[in-house]
């Protein structure tokens, strides 16, 4: 690494500052900007007062006169019967009050007193008796402040220089509930909510090995937001999971962060119109993507995980391949893959074959094209353009508008301004057929952000078309496809698998292998395993006379 | 492995890495384009009925082509073939050996930019001046070479896609016309038209030779021997059955009357009758996506080897500007497509691949008189 003398003087700086800014415990409160959080570990730990006034103060000043921020002085009766002051602190808002109460207060003065014959028997580092499940020792406030504003509720003893987290939390979160933007017919219905440990809870169900590991991480100095990243060991590679830890440390921001944020600030190319970080709201989805090696990251407060690497073939894939017959799987992708072509291409190729290569239309279906034209103001490209912008509003709008709204713009969209458009030869008919298809196409893509990702390309394709045919097509197309190929998403080609691909890579493509014939993980991740399977695992029924009932009809 | 005089080999930075299956479709890209074309019309005068045979005859050259560049590369593994000649040669030599070498590639891409301007301002955009066509096939050139090796050896990976398409409708068209009994007797003149139909033909798969200048972005020599090989292969055999197809389909003399006897051919197929009059237009534009492809590899091979003879680590400031010559000089070319054709398949090709075959055979000898590099290596 490069020797720079001015970051360097700098964070000399930091530490001397910072050094004396942040007393040892048992001095008077610090300054609130302690609280920065330094990933290279810049600044001294700032550590709890061994007091309860210095504590209480420090909280206050930190905290401040927020409403919902509960102090509460009591009585702990601890281990050989000796009563000490202690300080409650949650905020109301976000902490259980009951759980607070029951599990708490109530433990730690009147149970407590109840059983004060046996606390003596307590371990001295136990010196408190709360019935809450996961409690804790912190002695950083960072970490105290956390898990207050968490809805944890800290305990603090008087001589001791840490506090109790007892895990509290009461707020209400939303229930589990199915996908709206990925969901199946066949498929699970459950998908990822705003709280990431049901979040965590879920991907556990659906990956039982002691090999997933979850990585924390706070990230944003002023709003802490909790970001998970979890894989499983062995199988997502060792400097992937460290290159996205390393992308994601390097974040400083102010800000709240939801996933969408994160996933912007770890893409590798971030202006890139087509998603190189995958957003799902399946656990399905994300248990997968781990078995396959991938990395998944969870956000706290955003119902999605984002899925690294990220490849073409996720991003055209649905959930719903993997829960019907393979078969039927190749069926629909095949025709997946046929409406990205006709959505990325339909209107071009409209533009092209009525301005540049009329002859290679039938004489008769021309001249009727031309007939529907007649008196239509504009050119075909401009017709195309601003069809395409049209259809574009009506999308967005339709999608801002709460839902039974959102159905009489489709209506007004496709009949009223369409069918009006028409009779006042504005557009020609074949135009909204054009568009008609444009549409239908672009919603069997699965994803809303590839869906998203379409428009522009359709209109490089469609002005590219209108200026020199079918040759200018073929030109952007090429252009677009070189851009595409140039992508990788954490070193992994963009266009994989479709290139570079392996023969294995190709069962789980168009062409969508039995679940039993898919015996090698994706060739480019999980290369430390990449057997799913010892060999592939055919169904062999027993042979006919062994069957139940004496087997098949006699012949 | 140490360079002539003890000097250490080239500093080399990071470079990207292709496979086989990439090198296969790269090699391809070179030869199938203008191949499929112009080649049966060119055996056909040459080598008359007998020219389906002399392609054959050609497509042995592919073999000493393979031998020579897996050989090199093996021992002077992970160089171009610019950085190999400074190594087997000395320093000046090996720059004007290189500098020879990029000259020839800058030919063939001169010729390949003129007839793709021909060929798709004859078929498609008539009323379009050729240099728009050649401005724009050169701009997506830029942009392929821009990204590198790797994404044009990918972008001709899915370029294969386009060749089914081409087939699909070039083969149906030819079956019904086809009599075998037009593409005897063959050596009934002799063996002088077969060996001159050999001779043109194997100017068009020699080609392949110019992947010695991505000789260092191969895994291995052995990726570097599967793909010329298997270029060599493929391109031979559509290429062949092309000719083949033709030529019994209208006779020798029938194919020698037209400048590209395929799309000729492919305009009688009426598959799409009931929703496209012409399918031709489709074939050209099935391609074009190769041609493309082709140019965008071509740019990238004289970038790279100008660069190599420069000195320079990155080749990617001197796309822009060498394409805009070569875009420039392919536009002085003969005005007319016959001309053209004549003058590009019979003299330049040939000539040219020959040429730089010789240069890297030149190259091979000298490593070896002078026992340089890795012996052994990549066998």
């Amino acid at each position: 690494m490069p020797f720079r003398p001015v970051q360097y003087l700098r964070r000399l700086a930091r530490r001397h500052f910072a050094a004396q800014d942040l007393p040892d415990a048992g001095e008077g409160p610090p300054p609130a900007d302690c609280l920065r959080v330094e990933a290279e570990g810049e600044y001294a730990p700032c550590r709890v007062y061994r007091h309860l006034d210095d504590n209480e103060k420090w909280l206050r000043s930190v905290l401040g006169d927020s409403s919902d921020l509960v102090l509460r002085r009591t009585q702990v009766l601890g281990p050989r019967g000796a009563w000490r002051e202690a300080l409650v602190c949650y905020m109301e808002a976000l902490a259980d009050p009951a759980a607070v109460a029951d599990a708490i207060m109530r433990a730690v003065t009147y149970e407590a007193g109840l059983l004060g014959t046996r606390l003596r028997q307590l371990p001295a580092g136990e010196p408190v008796l709360v019935h809450v499940a996961s409690v804790r020792w912190v002695r950083e406030w960072r970490e105290v402040l956390h898990g207050i504003l968490s809805g944890d509720t800290a305990l603090f003893l008087e001589g001791e220089d840490r506090a109790l987290l007892c895990a509290t939390r009461g707020f209400e979160t939303r229930a589990v509930e199915e996908p709206t933007l990925e969901s199946t017919l066949k498929g699970p219905r459950e998908g990822f909510v705003e709280s990431i440990g049901v979040n965590m809870s879920l991907l556990r169900r659906w990956v039982k090995t002691p090999r997933l590991r979850f990585r924390r991480l706070m990230l944003g100095d002023l709003v802490n937001v909790r970001v998970e990243v979890a894989y499983i060991e062995g199988l997502a590679g060792r400097e992937l999971v460290d290159e996205l830890l390393s992308r994601l440390n390097r974040i400083k921001l102010e800000d709240p962060l939801g996933s969408n944020a994160v996933a912007e600030f770890i893409s590798d190319t971030p202006l890139a119109p087509v998603p190189l970080v995958l957003a799902t709201e399946r656990p399905d989805r994300a248990a997968a993507a781990l078995a396959e090696g991938r990395i998944v990251i969870l956000v706290d407060n955003t119902p999605y995980a984002l899925i690294v690497p990220c490849d073409m073939g996720m991003v055209l894939a649905s959930p719903e391949d993997h829960f019907v017959n393979s078969f039927f799987a190749f069926l629909n992708r095949t025709l997946r893959l046929l409406a990205l072509i006709l959505t990325l291409t339909a209107p071009g190729l409209y533009v092209a074959l009525t301005t540049f290569h009329t002859e290679m239309l039938p004489t008769a279906f021309f001249l009727r094209l031309q007939a529907a034209r007649e008196g239509v103001p504009l050119p075909s490209l401009a017709e195309a353009v601003v069809m395409g912008v049209v259809f574009e509003l009506l999308r967005e709008a339709g999608l801002r508008m709460p839902r039974q709204v959102g159905q009489a713009i489709s209506v007004v969209g496709a009949l009223v301004i369409g069918d009006a458009a028409v009779r006042a030869a504005v557009i020609s008919p074949i135009m909204l057929v054009v568009v008609g298809i444009t549409a239908i196409t672009a919603f069997a893509i699965p994803g809303y952000v590839a869906l998203l990702a379409m428009w522009l390309p359709r209109l490089l394709f469609t002005v590219a078309a209108g200026v020199l045919g079918l040759f200018g097509l073929a030109a952007a197309v090429t252009v677009t496809v070189y851009y595409g190929l140039s992508l990788r998403s954490f070193g992994i080609p963009y266009f994989y698998p479709y290139v570079p691909s392996t023969l294995s890579d190709l069962k789980d493509l168009v062409f969508r292998a039995p679940a039993w014939a898919m015996v090698r993980r994706p060739s480019q991740l999980a290369r430390g395993e990449p057997m799913r399977m010892p060999y592939p695992q055919p169904p062999a029924p027993p042979p006919a006379g062994r069957r139940r009932g004496g087997g098949g009809a006699p012949r | 492995m140490k360079g002539s005089a003890g000097r250490p080999l080239p500093a080399r930075r990071p470079r990207s890495q292709i496979s086989a299956t990439e090198g296969i479709a790269l090699g391809t890209c070179l030869a199938w384009p203008t191949a499929v074309l112009y080649l049966p019309s060119v055996v056909a005068s040459e080598g008359r009925e007998n020219g389906w045979l002399g392609v054959l005859l050609g497509g042995v050259a592919v073999i000493p082509i393979t031998l020579l560049l897996a050989a090199l590369a093996g021992r002077l593994p992970r160089l171009g073939l610019v950085d190999q000649a400074g190594v087997a040669l000395g320093r000046w030599m090996g720059k004007v050996v290189g500098g020879l070498f990029v000259l020839g590639t800058g030919v063939l891409t001169i010729y390949a930019l003129r007839a793709g301007v021909e060929m798709v301002g004859l078929l498609t955009l008539p009323r379009t001046p050729p240099w728009v066509l050649a401005v724009v096939i050169t701009l997506q050139g830029v942009v392929g070479a821009w990204f590198g090796l790797e994404v044009v050896a990918r972008a001709a990976v899915l370029a294969f896609l386009s060749v089914g398409v081409v087939l699909v409708f070039l083969v149906p068209g030819f079956i019904p016309m086809f009599d075998a009994r037009r593409l005897f007797p063959v050596l009934a003149e002799g063996p002088g038209p077969l060996l001159r139909s050999a001779g043109v033909s194997a100017g068009f798969w020699g080609q392949v030779i110019l992947l010695a200048m991505s000789a260092e972005s191969f895994h291995a020599p052995s990726a570097l021997r599967a793909a010329t090989l298997g270029a060599g292969a493929g391109s031979l055999l559509v290429g062949w059955l092309m000719v083949v197809l033709a030529q019994g389909a209208a006779g020798w003399y029938g194919v020698s009357r037209f400048a590209m006897p395929a799309i000729e051919v492919v305009r009688s197929v009426r598959v799409l009758l009931p929703l496209l009059e012409r399918v031709d237009v489709l074939v050209v534009i099935g391609w074009t996506a190769m041609g493309f492809v082709q140019m965008a590899w071509l740019l990238w091979a004289c970038a790279r080897g100008v660069a190599r003879v420069l000195g320079l680590v990155d080749s990617r400031p001197l796309v822009m500007p060498l394409a805009a010559v070569l875009c420039a000089l392919s536009l002085t070319n003969p005005e007319d497509l016959v001309t053209l054709i004549l003058v590009w398949t019979r003299t330049v090709v040939p000539l040219v691949t020959a040429g730089l075959a010789g240069l890297v055979a030149l190259v091979w000898l000298v490593t070896a008189l002078r026992d340089l590099g890795v012996r052994g290596a990549g066998r």
